[in-house]
């Protein structure tokens, strides 16, 4: 875990930190304190000494001679310093070198002489005549440096700890939210790499769709190409075919082309006739004008004439602003619409509805025919072309069919006026 | 000739040594303050003195560095107080209320006023063996500093004569041959008294030796009848 790496990496460095301040605190107030009482041992021995020196003085002025061997009682006089518990030993040595006095003899000083020393001379007029020397005992000092020792380990301990455990503590909990964070954001990335995974896919269906569009508008063209092909082999072809025949004959026997002439002009009608509801299947002149409700119209009423089955066309709105290629997109709905109802449907009457309203467009083509099951795959062929146009227009289609119970088929778009266009 | 050591001794062998020069007027004899009993054993081993004066048994380590004791005689040790204190007698429980601090004035309401002498003092030490829980309360009143404490006989004396209600120790000796204006109280209960000889290094010769045996001779019995002395306890 990074928090666990951290935290190791952490307490690894704070560690000699952590120990050096507490050896810093541990030896600092020993070394000042010791330091300090020596420097103040080594004042006290001379302020000690001097007093001393002071009081031999005045015995060595009165008894210049026997002041030597009276140094015990000069001493008793001089009990000031017989209070200090810190006078390790005292001493006073002749000019001579030789000592006069020791404190042992008096039990004065704790004779541990383990601490700085302090001379001070002994003078009768301007003459040296022998020199005290005091020497202090540091137990005193040394129990009290032993406490502080004693007090300032604890303390350096304590503070060795506290700089170690604290800081620890804290990256601790900035590690474990540190994690959390790393956490959130792997689930976060793995959240983002699904999504993407998720979009991946519908970006390939959508792609997919649109290639199946593009092949279905391709088969659509294929298949209007061989039905304009198959119109006019078996319509314009016939046709001219019999105006060939009719020539034929015509010139063959030039005595009957009279008889002959008006067939001839029956068939270059007829010709005529197949090449306009050519033209017109392929795209209604009435678009081309921008009058799409008469283009419609024309449409069904043309349905009517070719199938019989009687059909009316209600308009609600004004469909003279609606966009050139929704136009175009709502003839090819109708048109497939029509063209399923009279090859499947045995309708009896056909009804179609557009209505232009604010912000959408309706189409709805309704018959009274056989209907069928809408999860039967073979019935849609057409209808799915239909589905397929409305989707890529950005609109919505859906159907209300059953057996024996009529179909209609509903469809609904954005409304695109002329001019929206790009 | 030097004569020199215990303050005990120095009034009556002031006096000794007046006699002295009087029959021997060519030997000049200077006596000097008081050394102290050690103090003179030291001179002596110094040879900066002739003549000790001691006024306690010679220790061992002494003996062995060649010190020769002669003893001369012993001197009754009193309590002392100044002329003021009206007290006809000091019982050993009015010495112990005393220097412990429990009896802070005198029976006409005067303040007493106690001395004492160092740890070292051989009058102390006598007392100090007769009577250990005196010697306790001098102990405590030294390092409190509870009484005023007296290095010399001198001190002492000056102190008992000019402090009114003080009260300290001495030598009968001295307050009796110096005709000192004091009272004295015989110590409670038995004799205090200490050894006085004279100290030599090696066996006297001389006018040391002249002058110890004019020291022991009768014509200074009349200062020792004087002074209250006693033969030594030998």
């Amino acid at each position: 875990m990074p928090s666990q790496l951290l935290e190791r990496n952490f307490a690894s460095r704070m560690l000699p930190l952590a120990i050096a301040a507490g050896l810093i605190a541990f030896s600092a107030p020993p070394l000042f304190y010791r330091f300090a009482s020596i420097s103040e041992l080594k004042t006290h021995a001379e302020i000690y000494a001097a007093q001393l020196a002071s009081s031999v003085e005045e015995a060595a002025e009165q008894e210049p001679f026997f002041w030597r061997y009276n140094t015990s009682k000069i001493m008793w006089s001089t009990s000031a310093h017989r209070l200090q518990e810190d006078i390790g030993t005292v001493t006073i040595v002749d000019c001579a070198g030789k000592t006069v006095f020791d404190g042992k003899e008096l039990e004065l000083g704790t004779g541990n002489a383990s601490g700085p020393t302090g001379w001070a001379a002994v003078k009768v007029g301007n003459r040296n005549i022998a020199w005290v020397r005091v020497i202090m005992d540091t137990a005193m000092h040394r129990k009290r440096y032993l406490l502080i020792m004693l007090f300032s380990g604890c303390l350096g301990a304590v503070l060795g700890l506290l700089l170690f455990w604290f800081p620890r503590r804290v990256v601790r909990r900035q590690a474990g939210l540190l994690t959390n964070t790393i956490i959130r954001l792997e689930k976060a990335e793995k959240d983002l790499t699904e999504a993407n995974l998720k979009l991946s896919r519908r970006v390939r269906q959508a792609v997919g769709a649109v290639r199946s569009i593009s092949e279905r508008l391709i088969g659509v063209q294929e298949e209007e190409r061989r039905r304009i092909a198959r119109d006019l082999h078996d319509g314009v072809g016939q046709a001219v075919t019999a105006l060939q025949i009719t020539l034929k004959l015509m010139r063959a026997r030039p005595s009957e082309a009279k008889n002959h002439l008006a067939e001839a002009e029956r068939s270059a009608e007829e010709i005529l006739k197949e090449i306009r509801a050519a033209v017109f299947a392929l795209r209604p002149a009435m678009l081309d004008a921008g009058d799409l409700e008469e283009g419609l119209r024309d449409f069904v009423e043309r349905f009517e004439l070719k199938t019989g089955i009687p059909a009316s066309l209600r308009a609600t709105g004004d469909l003279s602003a609606v966009s050139e290629s929704l136009g175009s997109l709502l003839f090819r709905i109708l048109q497939e619409s029509l063209t399923n109802i009279s090859r499947h449907a045995q309708a009896k009457e056909v009804g179609v509805t557009v209505v232009v309203e604010t912000d959408c467009l309706r189409l709805e083509v309704s018959d009274d025919g056989r209907g069928f099951d809408p999860e039967d795959v073979s019935h849609g062929s057409g209808l799915r072309g239909i589905k397929e146009r409305v989707s890529f227009a950005g609109g919505e289609m859906a159907l209300k069919t059953s057996a024996g119970r009529g179909t209609q088929v509903m469809c609904r778009f954005p409304v695109l006026r002329r001019g929206d266009e790009r | 000739l030097i004569v020199a050591g215990s303050g005990t001794n120095l009034p009556l062998f002031r006096k000794i040594a007046e006699l002295y020069q009087q029959e021997h007027p060519e030997t000049k004899v200077v006596v000097p303050t008081s050394i102290g009993t050690g103090g003179a054993v030291r001179a002596l081993m110094d040879s900066a003195i002739d003549l000790g004066l001691a006024s306690r048994k010679l220790k061992e380590r002494e003996k062995r560095a060649g010190i020769v004791e002669i003893p001369f005689a012993t001197v009754e040790l009193v309590i002392a107080a100044n002329s003021s204190v009206k007290e006809k007698t000091v019982t050993e429980i009015d010495l112990l209320d005393i220097y412990n601090g429990k009896r802070t004035h005198w029976s006409d309401g005067a303040p007493v006023v106690p001395l004492i002498r160092e740890s070292g003092d051989s009058s102390r030490a006598v007392f100090a063996k007769i009577l250990p829980a005196l010697e306790a309360s001098m102990v405590r009143a030294f390092h409190s500093r509870a009484w005023k404490v007296c290095y010399t006989d001198g001190q002492m004396v000056q102190a008992l004569v000019s402090i009114p209600g003080s009260i300290g120790f001495m030598d009968l000796g001295t307050v009796l041959i110096e005709g000192l204006p004091m009272k004295t109280y015989p110590f409670p209960g038995v004799d205090a008294k200490k050894p006085l000889s004279m100290l030599t290094m090696g066996r006297p010769e001389g006018e040391v030796e002249d002058f110890i045996e004019f020291a022991r001779s009768s014509a200074v019995q009349d200062i020792l009848r004087l002074g209250g002395y006693l033969p030594p306890d030998v």
